[in-house]
């Protein structure tokens, strides 16, 4: 069997703001996966920004390629958490690590907005995914394979203000996809999406996520 | 065939033509309302020359190189004032805008300055410099820097964080990251500061050449005065207007030659 989920559970007295603690049942797993990705272990987290307790002792073991959905009300600390496991800021208490020490490219951000720079082409948006690898000889055509797999392909020399809001998140995903990244984190991706637009990305990121096998979360 | 077929189209389809035309329909017509004014007698020649006199006026000066020399002169002084004045106060603004340091360090200090008129220390730099070019260089440069700072400063601070964190997840390096990010960012309030100081480029130029000059457009105008020369006094006005159309229009293209990701830019 595969490792499942674990929660410790948060503490159980009434908290004044309920809203600030990630709520272990809203935790849910989606799916699993094996995998080329990493595993993803998490001990006593907390995060406080001063008097603010955001989160408080979380405890979570992710297996490698598995696909996992925190849900939680606006404000209840998700994009602390995803912020804490991509390393852009650093936790108050507690400690995250990760199966093997991933390299900086192993590890994507997907975020609610698209984030894409408004002076560089689309494929160059997508090559800035690279990171570091960026200077290679093949990176243009790795952004070019990362953009037809999102359905882009035709896209590629735009500006990204033309493009809709559906078609921006796709160029974000593929910048996130890019290097291949072991570890997939996004940040209500699809939420300032239509419903329709929404749906049509989940598919797309259901099928990114199968032929990738990296754990995601979001 | 019906007889509406056969009708000329009128309007539309010939539209994109004049398009271009249309911006200098004023400027003619007031051309040609101040020439008949002049003709029939309204305005008298002494308070007013017509154009065709202006023109006569420019044509002689032009013979005579005394024009070409003077423009010249005006413009090298201009020139040189704005990239000392402007690349002074682009350098602060980087500094400034990228490091908090240098900003404690001189922002407050450069606000204080900022709110003396330069043309307030006319008399000083007369005393400073005499009538010599560098009296003229210093305002010009003084008056650029201000915009050129307080705009490109402004423009650094309010780049889009979320894009500059976007860049560093991505690992871009510092110089990278101001080279994608940043300064592009930065550019369109770096142009708002551009076309400020080219105004205040003239404006100080004029005021100095009038004052404390021995050549230039300024000086032009000063000497036509004495001589009572009023074509030439008119004359040298609408050369500023001129030079002033110029530069903002050189800044334009420059503009639409940089900012075309920009959706303000983006005709179709
Ligand atoms: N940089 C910060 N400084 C202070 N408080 C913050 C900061 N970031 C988030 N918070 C607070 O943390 C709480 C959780 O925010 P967030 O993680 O964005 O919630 P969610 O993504 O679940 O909607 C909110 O109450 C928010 O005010
Ligand atoms: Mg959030």
């Amino acid at each position: 069997m595969q490792e499942a989920l674990r929660f410790q559970p948060v503490d159980a007295e009434p908290v004044d703001d309920a809203d600030i603690v990630v709520k272990p049942r809203y935790l849910r797993r989606v799916t699993e996966n094996v995998a080329r990705g990493l595993s993803l272990t998490i001990r006593g987290l907390r995060k406080a920004f001063g008097d603010n307790e955001v989160l408080r002792g979380i405890d979570l073991h992710i297996p490698a390629g598995q696909f996992v959905a925190i849900v939680g009300r606006s404000g209840c600390g998700k994009s602390t958490l995803l912020r804490l496991i991509a390393g852009l800021d650093a936790p108050t208490a507690g400690s995250i690590a990760f199966g093997e020490q991933p390299r900086a490219q192993d590890v994507r951000v997907m975020f609610q907005e698209p984030r894409l720079l408004p002076w560089a082409r689309v494929l160059s948006n997508v090559e800035v995914g690279l990171g570091r690898e960026r200077s290679s000889a093949d990176a243009q055509a790795r952004a070019e394979r990362a953009l037809v797999e999102v359905g882009l392909g035709d896209k590629r020399a735009q500006w990204p203000s033309v493009l809709s809001g559906g078609q921006k998140q796709r160029v974000a995903l593929a910048r996130a996809l890019v290097s291949q990244p072991r570890v997939l984190a996004f940040d209500e991706p699809l939420g300032a999406l239509d419903a329709l637009t929404r749906i049509s990305m989940q598919q797309l990121l259901e099928r990114v996520w199968r032929d990738q096998a990296s754990p995601r979360s979001w | 065939m019906s007889l509406i077929d056969s009708l000329p189209r009128v309007g539309a389809p010939k539209l994109p033509k004049v398009d271009g035309l249309i911006p200098w329909i004023v400027p003619l017509a007031i051309v040609l309302i101040w020439q008949l004014a002049c003709v029939t007698g309204f305005v008298p020649s002494r308070v007013l020359p017509a154009p065709t006199d202006v023109a006569l006026a420019g044509w002689k000066l032009l013979l005579s190189g005394e024009l070409v020399r003077n423009i010249w002169v005006s413009f090298w002084r201009a020139s040189i004032g704005f990239v000392i004045g402007g690349g002074i106060g682009f350098a602060f603004g980087l500094a400034n805008g990228l490091s908090q340091l240098s900003a404690k360090l001189t922002d407050t200090t450069l606000q204080m300055v900022r709110n003396i008129p330069h043309l307030a220390l006319i008399p000083l730099v007369i005393l400073w410099f005499g009538i010599d070019e560098s009296a003229k260089l210093f305002l010009v440069a003084l008056g650029v820097f201000f915009p050129i700072y307080l705009n490109t400063l402004h423009g650094i601070r309010t780049v889009d964080p979320q894009l500059i964190e976007m860049g560093r997840i991505y690992g871009m390096t510092d110089g990278e990251l101001f080279r994608r990010v940043i300064f592009p960012g930065a550019l369109p309030s770096i142009f708002v500061g551009l076309r400020f100081a080219l105004g205040i480029m003239w404006l100080t130029l004029i005021v100095a050449e009038t004052i404390a000059a021995s050549s230039g457009l300024g000086y032009m105008a000063m000497q036509a005065r004495e001589f009572m020369l009023i074509d030439v006094v008119v004359l040298s006005i609408l050369i500023y207007a001129l030079l002033g159309k110029l530069a903002d229009s050189a800044s334009r293209a420059l503009e639409r030659l940089t900012l075309s990701w920009h959706p303000a830019f983006q005709k179709k």
